[in-house]
């Protein structure tokens, strides 16, 4: 088989686990108990990491933008600036690739490591079906918490902008909070809690897919691990630029 | 009772199983014997569809699985207990924990004290009650093997598949393990099929031996058959493995 052909085959077996995963929501056994653990997990993970990183994306944006808004004499708009680009954009981008980096990988090296030391085969012997126990679970956690972490991100992105807002531009906290909340609509916050859906959906389908098609020992998990985080960093890119425009088109804005 | 027939696999060009022909008799111990390599565990993991199958036909107690699909041999596999020659226990679970597993999973009973009781009875036979706690990691790899040969039998399954059972293990160790293989499958007349190369092994408990050569069962038979074959790679094979009379001490010896 030539490259050509086994990315092929690979797209295809990608898109089957996908339907397998939609499939396996329909009939049980359902695991409550995995799913709800997978959730503490993907929470606990990335938390602090999400909080950080989009704290101060949020103080940097103020920063830069407040000194052209200030050019403008509009400067109090930074507060709307912030927490628009915050909820439409950054806030899910950002938790997306930085959960893809935590927990995509986590979940791509210990999946992987449980298919080369035959932990999956020993499931399957065992009659489970490795795709309930182990996928869906891991999925169903991560549509919800991966939303929720997105929500955090907003929080703390604004709070981080505010911080800067007041601190380098003079601008009170109340008016800079207000301006942030009375500038966000319906639309924005749609787009703000669908697209981390459909991040977190992709990540860890990309990384359940990379993790279970692991092969060639320990070193194979490695290259899951990596190939896990740069795919689905691209695809989350990607898909955000799609997500954008379906949204657009069907909320007219 | 399950019948091989004709069966083949074969990863890209490598052809591992050229048309294997055995039948596993009901109730009884068959060991397959070959050299390392040969597609004792590739031809294991055929029977329980964990690899597909390329060609042929796999017929268990008369109900012919070979197309069957990943969900139609889930009840199947239910009925098999398997030891992996890595022994395969989940890492994130205590070896109390493994055990339960395939019971918590789909035993017939939810009663928690009943299941301790039959997880702590193989755990000791195994001797591996004192670990009851501990995590996979922590533990050897013929520690490993014990406790995943106490998850394989903890269900008391009508099939029992051993991949290496005292490979990495003491003379003691082993020795119990041979019994516990031959005792349960006196007590429960289950259908074992016993891969090893340890010799002293097979003799313990097969009843049935077959020899996997190139892909094909070069041969197959009691262990009267086994000692008398003519077949030159199993011949030698036997040769390399222990002293000629080692293994006769074991002809007509009740067991
Ligand atoms: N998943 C796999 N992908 C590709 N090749 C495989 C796979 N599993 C086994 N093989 C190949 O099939 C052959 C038979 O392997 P198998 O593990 O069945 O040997 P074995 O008889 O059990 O040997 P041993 O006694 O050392 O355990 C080997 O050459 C191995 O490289
Ligand atoms: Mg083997």
């Amino acid at each position: 088989m030539n490259r050509m052909q086994k990315f092929f085959f690979s797209v295809a077996d990608f898109f089957e686990l996908g339907w397998k995963i939609i499939k396996s929501l329909f009939y049980p056994p359902y695991y409550f108990e995995d799913t709800v653990n997978q959730m503490y997990t993907i929470g606990v993970e990335s938390f602090l990491i999400v909080g950080m990183s989009s704290f101060f994306t949020g103080m940097i944006l103020v920063l830069q933008t407040g000194h052209e808004l200030a050019v403008f004499g509009a400067k109090m708009y930074v507060g709307a600036l912030a927490s628009v680009s915050l909820v439409r954009e950054l806030g899910p981008v950002l938790t997306g690739i930085v959960v893809a980096g935590r927990v995509g990988a986590g979940i791509a090296a210990e999946l992987g490591s449980m298919k080369v030391t035959e932990q999956i085969d020993a499931l399957r012997a065992m009659g489970t079906d490795p795709i309930k126990k182990l996928v869906t679970t891991r999925f169903l956690a991560g549509l919800v918490v991966v939303p929720a972490l997105a929500v955090l991100a907003d929080g703390l992105g604004i709070l981080g902008g505010l911080f800067v807002a007041n601190a380098t531009f003079g601008i009170s906290p109340q008016s800079f909070w207000k301006t942030a909340i009375q500038v966000l609509d319906i639309n924005d916050l749609i787009m703000g809690i669908i697209k981390p859906f459909v991040f977190g959906a992709l990540l860890i389908w990309v990384a359940c897919y990379k993790g279970l098609t692991t092969e060639g020992g320990t070193e194979g998990v490695g290259k899951s691990t990596t190939q896990s985080v740069v795919i689905s960093s691209i695809i989350i890119l990607i898909g955000d630029y799609f997500v954008n425009q379906v949204l657009i088109w069907i909320l007219n804005i | 009772m399950i019948e091989i027939v004709d069966v083949k696999k074969s990863f890209g060009e490598q052809k591992v199983l050229r048309g294997v022909n055995l039948t596993i008799s009901k109730g009884k111990t068959t060991v397959i014997l070959g050299q390392s390599g040969c597609g004792k565990s590739v031809l294991l993991k055929v029977i329980l569809r964990l690899l597909p199958l390329d060609e042929g036909k796999i017929i268990i107690d008369g109900e012919d699985t070979s197309d069957y699909s990943e969900r139609e041999m889930m009840p199947i596999r239910r009925r098999i207990g398997m030891l992996f020659q890595g022994a395969a226990l989940f890492d994130s679970m205590t070896v109390w924990e493994n055990v339960a597993y395939p019971l918590l999973e789909h035993g017939k009973t939810d009663d928690f004290d009943e299941i301790d009781r039959r997880v702590m009875e193989l755990l000791e036979f195994v001797g591996m009650e004192d670990a009851a706690n501990k995590l996979p990691g922590e533990l050897s790899g013929g520690m490993k093997k014990r406790v995943a040969l106490a998850r394989a039998l903890v269900t008391n399954p009508d099939f029992i598949f051993y991949d290496e059972p005292t490979t990495g293990l003491d003379p003691i160790t082993a020795s119990r393990i041979n019994q516990l293989i031959r005792r349960t499958q006196k007590k429960y007349h289950t259908t074992s099929v016993v891969v090893t190369h340890d010799m002293v092994s097979a003799m313990t408990v097969g009843d049935y031996f077959a020899f996997l050569h190139d892909g094909k069962i070069a041969f197959a038979g009691t262990r009267e058959q086994l000692l008398s074959s003519e077949v030159p790679q199993l011949r030698e094979f036997l040769a390399e493995a222990v002293p000629r009379e080692y293994l006769e001490r074991f002809l007509g010896a009740k067991r």
